[in-house]
């Protein structure tokens, strides 16, 4: 078994391209979509009537503690002119006790911006009125306010996109590598390793050791590369998040044993993989929020996807701190997958060779 | 030794093998003949367990190799038809690898990988990657992959197919060695009835699936007692002739080729002189007429009809 799995290591440091491809690819991804995301603060114009320059400055401090807008201090004739060249849509006058719009034409984010604002407002009077700092009130009422809202929102997005991309392109790298099986049945060195006194147990144990490893190297590798990068968060609890990512994995490799057991050709495959692939990560939520899908068709066809369940239980693990019992029906689906898939798979190989 | 007992092998609705029985006594060098479809390879791969049959046999030093074929694959060798290696990895860094899964390890098998190298003549090239190999030292390799364990069968699929004249002479002197020197018993596969006649004691030859004849060469050459091989070189071609001759109740075949003609007939006192009148009938002179021993390939002609290599 180790001679089979030592081999697999060797063969690809001398061909590590694909590997390397897609962990890049996994890495531009991530990082192209995660940032573009904590970039998209709204940019909000603002100025004042009544505040002196250090409340000014404060209140200012205060707001954009949101993780959704960015305001910036300004003075009404600027702002006006702008306004009056359409380089801007509204701005925001802040005063002490209450705050107005100046709009030039209705914006999309503008009712956010009123909405956040007004909380913030009534929060002040609150504080105020009761004689107590912000501070304090953290003490007395758990705040729920939209920026908590919106922050949860955006883990979620970012969670998603690098949750989905890291295992869409391990896909194609275990199944790529998989490929190897195929090739090496037209180049007749299956058989030679077949033919030999070591087991098919053996055989089949080396090989899956591997593909597994090698996933689960991209997967860790990556995960790693985003906190550093893009301070991306997986939470504490390793353990499940491991046990995610392995049985994702793990049914990944039986997938690919399906898919090489049904074609006839290296070539075949080699088309056939970015098309499962990419089908899978689209139906299966790794592209979109599986929300978006809404034909029940699809949606009884993404129950058998395994990146449906490797997202969903990762996800679970990172932005909830899902725990073991609400995630057993996930796992117990891609487990019943990897069954299904890997008998699928042996049956097959085994039919062809008789 | 090795024995199949009525092997066969359905590929859906084609009959790759049909009832076919063989048999390899220890030390014998046996040659499997046949046109390329014949079933050939399809036959080997069942002997060697790699492919489960239809129906039949696989029995070695009297045990169902089938039912358990852990001892015959730690004895056999196997040279497949195509070229089974890594190509991107040295032959070196193969042999280590094939040498490992028949639990080979350490001193012993970097001793045993020198000296297959040296019998395969490739000592100065193991570190190179077998993909900038020509096609005869692949093919060497491909041999060598299968001597580590020194097996006592040796199964070759055509193992000179597409190589240098070199090379070809180079790979059947290694296997007759390995025969007569290192006493392992060969199966040799090939549809080139020269390799077969210089390097086998029996020979079986198949077609459509089926063992047609089989015995020394000898005995397959009996088989034509009944008939004559004629040589007849001209560099002339005559259609006419040669339509004379196919119309002769008592001539079985008639072969061109760029030298002359084959012909096959019936034994009898007066061919000569009847082939001379039909050459001097269509002002034909040839420039040698002679009988001739038949080759396995005449063999194989008035068996089948057809010719070996089409
Ligand atoms: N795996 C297979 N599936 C279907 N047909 C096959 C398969 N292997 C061989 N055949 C067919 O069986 C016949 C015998 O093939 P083979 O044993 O390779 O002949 P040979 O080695 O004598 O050239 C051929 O017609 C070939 O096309
Ligand atoms: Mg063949």
């Amino acid at each position: 078994m180790w001679t089979i799995f030592m081999m697999q290591w060797k063969r690809l440091l001398k061909q590590p391209f694909v590997v390397l491809t897609f962990f890049g690819l996994t890495l531009l991804f991530v990082t192209f979509l995660g940032q573009s995301q904590t970039t998209g603060k709204v940019g909000v114009q603002t100025y004042t009537n009544d505040l002196s320059d250090q409340a000014y400055t404060a209140l200012i401090d205060e707001l954009n503690d949101s993780d959704q807008f960015d305001f910036r201090q300004s003075d009404r004739t600027t702002v006006e002119d702008r306004i009056k060249n359409n380089r801007l849509s509204f701005a925001v006058e802040l005063n002490d006790a209450s705050f107005s719009f100046l709009v030039g034409q209705a914006s999309f984010s503008q009712p956010l911006v009123r909405e956040y604002l007004t909380e913030v407002y009534q929060e002040k009077r609150w504080l105020e009125a009761n004689d107590l700092t912000a501070s304090d009130l953290n003490d007395y009422i758990p705040l729920e306010t939209t920026s908590v809202d919106t922050a949860g929102d955006s883990i979620q997005y970012q969670t998603q996109v690098v949750v989905g991309m890291t295992l869409y392109f391990v896909m194609y790298t275990v199944l790529f590598q998989m490929m190897s099986i195929a090739e090496q049945k037209t180049d007749g060195t299956w058989d030679r390793m077949m033919l030999s006194p070591v087991s098919k147990m053996k055989i089949f144990s080396g090989l899956f050791l591997y593909y597994f490893l090698i996933g689960l190297i991209q997967v860790g590798l990556s995960f790693l590369i985003f906190t550093q990068w893009i301070g991306f968060s997986f939470g504490d609890q390793y353990g499940l998040l491991l046990l995610s990512i392995s049985l994702f994995l793990i049914s990944i490799v039986a997938l690919g044993l399906m898919l090489v057991s049904l074609v006839k050709t290296p070539q075949q495959l080699q088309a056939v993989i970015p098309i499962v692939a990419t089908a899978s990560a689209m139906l299966g939520g790794a592209f979109w929020p599986l929300e978006f899908v809404t034909q029940p068709v699809l949606l009884i066809f993404s129950r058998v996807i395994p990146i449906r369940y490797g997202i969903e239980t990762l996800s679970d693990v990172i932005v909830r701190g899902a725990s073991m019992s609400e995630l057993v029906l996930s796992y117990g689906f891609l487990i019943a997958l990897t069954v299904l898939f890997g008998a699928i798979g042996l049956f097959f190989l085994e039919r062809k060779h008789n | 030794m090795l024995e199949v007992k009525g092997l066969s092998k359905s590929f859906k609705d084609l009959k790759a093998v049909k009832e076919v029985s063989l048999e390899l006594k220890e030390g014998e060098s046996v040659g499997l003949l046949g046109p390329n479809g014949a079933g050939k390879s399809t036959t080997i791969q069942m002997m060697s367990t790699g492919l489960i049959p239809s129906s039949g046999e696989v029995i070695y030093n009297n045990e169902d190799a089938l039912k358990n074929p852990k001892q015959l694959r730690r004895d056999l060798g196997v040279v497949p038809q195509d070229i089974a290696l890594y190509e991107e990895l040295s032959a070196y860094e193969n042999l280590l690898f094939f040498g490992r899964l028949y639990g080979l390890k350490g001193k012993a098998l970097k001793t045993k990988i020198d000296e297959v190298l040296v019998l395969v003549g490739l000592s100065d090239r193991k570190k190179d990657r077998v993909k900038n190999y020509s096609g005869g030292m692949k093919r060497r390799i491909n041999i060598a992959a299968s001597l580590l364990h020194n097996p006592k069968v040796l199964i070759m699929d055509e193992p000179t197919v597409g190589i240098d004249p070199q090379s070809r002479s180079y790979i059947l002197d290694l296997i007759k060695q390995l025969n007569k020197e290192n006493h392992m018993t060969v199966l040799y596969t090939s549809h080139y009835m020269e390799e077969v006649e210089k390097l086998c004691d029996r020979i079986y030859i198949m077609d459509h699936g089926e063992v047609i004849a089989s015995g020394t060469k000898q005995d397959l050459q009996n088989l034509m007692q009944e008939e004559e091989t004629v040589w007849i070189e001209t560099l002339e071609k005559n259609e006419a002739f040669k339509h004379a001759l196919e119309d002769d109740q008592t001539i079985t075949q008639v072969i061109e080729s760029d030298q002359g003609y084959k012909v096959i007939a019936e034994k009898r006192e007066d061919l000569l002189g009847d082939l001379f009148d039909y050459a001097k009938a269509h002002q034909m002179k040839p420039t040698a007429l002679a009988i001739q021993t038949p080759t396995l390939e005449d063999v194989f002609l008035h068996l089948t009809g057809r010719k070996l290599r089409d």
